[in-house]
């Protein structure tokens, strides 16, 4: 990966390195894909200018997608069964919660 | 009372609607055509994305030890590591031992 990005100060790993230097990127071309997107769907610019934009955003590099962006388990760099709200994959969730370290998180029963 | 009175026509109806949208500074769109407004509408969700990684602290345990060389700071990961190694080996999962070189090469 060519351009620098910072890393993070989290658990690290090969696809957690991966998925941050992707949303870096996606970040940084977000507007242009935005503008892109917009001349693409607009039926009131002329169809050239419309296939020219579609085009080049089908060229642009996958890591500027933000499709691609996967949310990581912050303590393990699992990438299934993530919980958003707590940014761990549900072995570590359940781990920390029933050390207590999850301020408000008990057994549900009801 | 409202059968009565005629109903304006679609044109000055139009003239109306646009009159509307001045005043109330909305876009203009009669004939419903897609000008992929709803594109740029959407909010910017890079800066939400980038901070989902913690970012990395630029105080290292190496500088705090440097800082204050009177006091003992523990690594604990690696004192457990450490500490999971010599159990190992004490069961005799330790890293195997190397051959010795004898010199001797396979003759091609």
């Amino acid at each position: 990966m060519v351009a620098k990005v910072p890393t993070p100060g989290c658990f690290l790993n090969t696809m957690i390195m991966r998925d941050n230097f992707k949303r870096h990127m996606a970040a940084e071309a977000e507007a242009e894909r935005r503008a892109l997107k917009y001349i693409a769907y607009n039926m009131t610019v002329p169809v050239r200018a419309r296939i020219q934009a579609q085009l080049r955003l089908a060229t642009m590099p996958n890591y500027t997608r933000m499709n691609q962006v996967k949310n990581r388990c912050v303590v393990s760099g699992k990438g299934r069964a993530v919980l958003s709200e707590f940014k761990m994959s549900r072995h570590q969730f359940r781990m920390a919660a029933q050390n207590g370290e999850l301020p408000g998180v008990k057994r549900a029963t009801w | 009372m409202s059968t009565l009175v005629t109903r304006p026509s679609a044109q000055r109806l139009r003239q109306l609607w646009k009159t509307s949208c001045e005043i109330f500074q909305t876009a203009y769109n009669p004939d419903s055509i897609r000008t992929g407004n709803k594109v740029l509408r959407q909010k910017l969700k890079g800066p939400a994305v980038i901070s989902y990684y913690p970012v990395e602290s630029p105080v290292k345990l190496r500088h705090i030890r440097a800082a204050f060389p009177m006091f003992k700071f523990p690594n604990t990961e690696d004192e457990h590591r450490v500490m999971m190694n010599e159990l190992r080996k004490r069961r005799g999962k330790g890293p195997p031992k190397k051959k010795e070189d004898t010199g001797k090469r396979r003759r091609r």
